[in-house]
């Protein structure tokens, strides 16, 4: 009884530890970015393109240009991602093809990113001749996240109570009545965080943009012009020693995007599902 | 008076394992049918037949005939989904859909998109279900509110005003007050001896004691096959079988 408590109190404190050590560094990481460079942060350097290759100017374009790709990236994926869940979860049973879609999508989950930059480099850029565009990014980008997507949204799916399917087929609903009004409302906040997930991603992904977006510092004039992403941007200024100052800038910027983007998004989705749920 | 629904000679399996024997019942129309037994008996098995809702399980198949005003509702031109809105059902577990509770009731007449139903029309049926399954005067002040936020005998009540909304003809119910407290059931009991006016009610009652409150007539099953069947009063002071003795005076099961 007596080594019981004691180990109770142990992996007490062992787990305690690990949160706070995970916390700390966290903390410290964002800290020490937005220390750094949160007073690069001004009007201008939000509103102009740079300039003098980023030693001087703003990063406006780069903002669009991560925008527009993170965008157009999402919505190819959307479709896919979740049309490929709701068959996995709710059209077939388990059968091989089902298990090699499943396993495809998990080995595709854990590639480099620059093996799909290579890809969408070689696919879209020359074959399809496509060139460096925004486009050529995004399509590369839709690849990289669609196995994110498809697993998470099985797994959201797949976490509704089948009582609730059972319901609805009960009063007389048809399969797709039962998953557009029963299950997807249910499914819909895991969903969304791997939507949310994958914005993240494009966002922050460097290797595999850069080999299909190019790096061009104009402001992007449609999906089909060249662009550089921030996170591009923010490495080119810190490897090629252009900047700190700057990199550090497009850093803190990037941190607050991201974390913006999840409270928006948390908010949207609580607006849409909290009215229907109890919680 | 010709019998609502007939099963004939029904053997049903789940992959390999038969669950049902060449089951013969008859479902006298405005009366309650109580289907008693033991667990692993069959009779949510028989339920679930009768709405065809087993074909949701993977391996679950039916063989022979189930008759619904002698129309036999495996046939190919029977469209299942007009089906469950003739037969509807009641789960044992109460399982509101998390949406309000005006939602949940609505839920069956929504899905018939043909006949779009205006949100009058539709306020008029749900009051009238909810009012049939003695509900409508707690919930009147908060329709919107979510389902989920009712009492556990609130929710099965729902859920059987969800069943009513649909106007059905056939009624079954799956061992509906199971985990319920005992003014729930009487309720809900009470409310199914005024609904067999209007529907014909096929329940599973939880124990031997609801059957007999309840039920017109009582079918005893074990491990899969008919024993007995007649009025309750009969079967239960002068059963035919000594099983059914045996499992009413609750020697089993």
């Amino acid at each position: 009884m007596k080594q019981a408590h004691f180990r109770e109190k142990i992996a007490r404190v062992v787990i305690w530890a690990a949160a706070l050590l995970v916390m700390a560094v966290l903390g410290a990481v964002v800290v020490y970015i937005l220390y750094k460079g949160l007073p690069m942060l001004s009007w201008e350097f939000l509103t102009q393109i740079p300039r003098d290759m980023g030693r001087a100017g703003g990063i406006s374009s780069t903002i669009v240009g991560t925008l527009l790709l993170t965008l157009v990236a999402v919505a190819i994926a959307i479709p896919f991602g979740i049309g490929t869940a709701f068959y996995l979860a709710e059209y077939t049973r388990e059968n091989i093809v089902t298990r090699i879609i499943r396993f495809s999508a998990e080995s595709l989950a854990g590639i480099p990113s620059i093996v799909y930059g290579l890809f969408g480099f070689i696919f879209f850029v020359i074959m399809l001749k496509l060139r460096w565009n925004i486009l050529s990014g995004a399509l590369t980008m839709a690849f990289m996240i669609l196995p994110t997507m498809i697993r998470t949204a099985e797994e959201a799916i797949r976490a509704v109570p089948q009582s609730y399917r059972e319901v609805s087929f009960s009063l007389g609903g048809t399969k797709w009545q039962t998953i557009a009004r029963a299950v997807f409302p249910s499914a819909l906040r895991g969903i969304a965080n791997g939507v949310i997930l994958s914005v993240g991603r494009c966002i922050a992904e460097t290797a595999a943009v850069m080999l299909t977006a190019g790096s061009a510092l104009r402001m992007p004039a449609s999906l089909l012009s060249p662009t550089r992403t921030m996170a591009v941007h923010f490495y080119m200024l810190a490897t090629e020693g252009i900047s700190m100052p700057n990199a550090y800038g497009t850093a803190a910027l990037l941190v607050i995007l991201i974390f913006l983007i999840n409270v928006v998004a948390n908010m949207l989705v609580n607006r849409f599902v909290g009215k229907k749920e109890s919680r | 008076m010709q019998p609502k629904m007939v099963i004939n000679h029904l053997e049903f399996y789940y992959t390999k394992k038969q669950a049902l024997f060449d089951l013969c019942l008859e479902v006298p129309e405005n009366k309650i049918l109580a289907l008693i037994g033991p667990a692993g008996s069959g009779i949510t098995t028989a339920l679930r037949a009768l709405n065809r809702l087993y074909e949701l399980t993977p391996g679950a198949r039916a063989a022979g005939e189930v008759l619904l005003d002698g129309k036999n509702i495996h046939d190919g031109d029977v469209s299942v989904t007009r089906l469950r809105r003739r037969v509807g059902m009641v789960f044992d577990v109460p399982t509101p859909l998390p949406m309000s509770i005006i939602d949940n009731v609505t839920y069956g007449p929504r899905l018939q998109g043909s006949a779009k139903k205006s949100k009058k029309a539709l306020a008029a049926l749900a009051e009238q279900a909810l009012t049939q399954a003695t509900l409508w005067d707690e919930v009147k002040d908060r329709l919107n509110t979510p389902a989920m936020s009712l009492s556990g005998g609130q929710q099965q009540r729902l859920c059987i005003a969800r069943v009513l909304a649909l106007r059905p003809e056939v009624i079954l119910l799956d061992r509906p007050c199971s985990g319920l407290d005992p003014i729930s059931t009487a309720k809900i009991e009470d409310s199914l001896t005024k609904l067999k006016q209007e529907f014909t009610i096929v329940i599973a009652p939880h124990n031997v004691q609801q059957a007999g409150r309840v039920a017109d007539r009582v079918a005893f099953l074990l491990s899969g096959r008919l024993i007995e069947e007649g009025r309750t009063a009969e079967v239960f002071a002068n059963p035919r079988d000594e099983r059914t003795s045996d499992y009413i005076t609750g020697r089993f099961g």
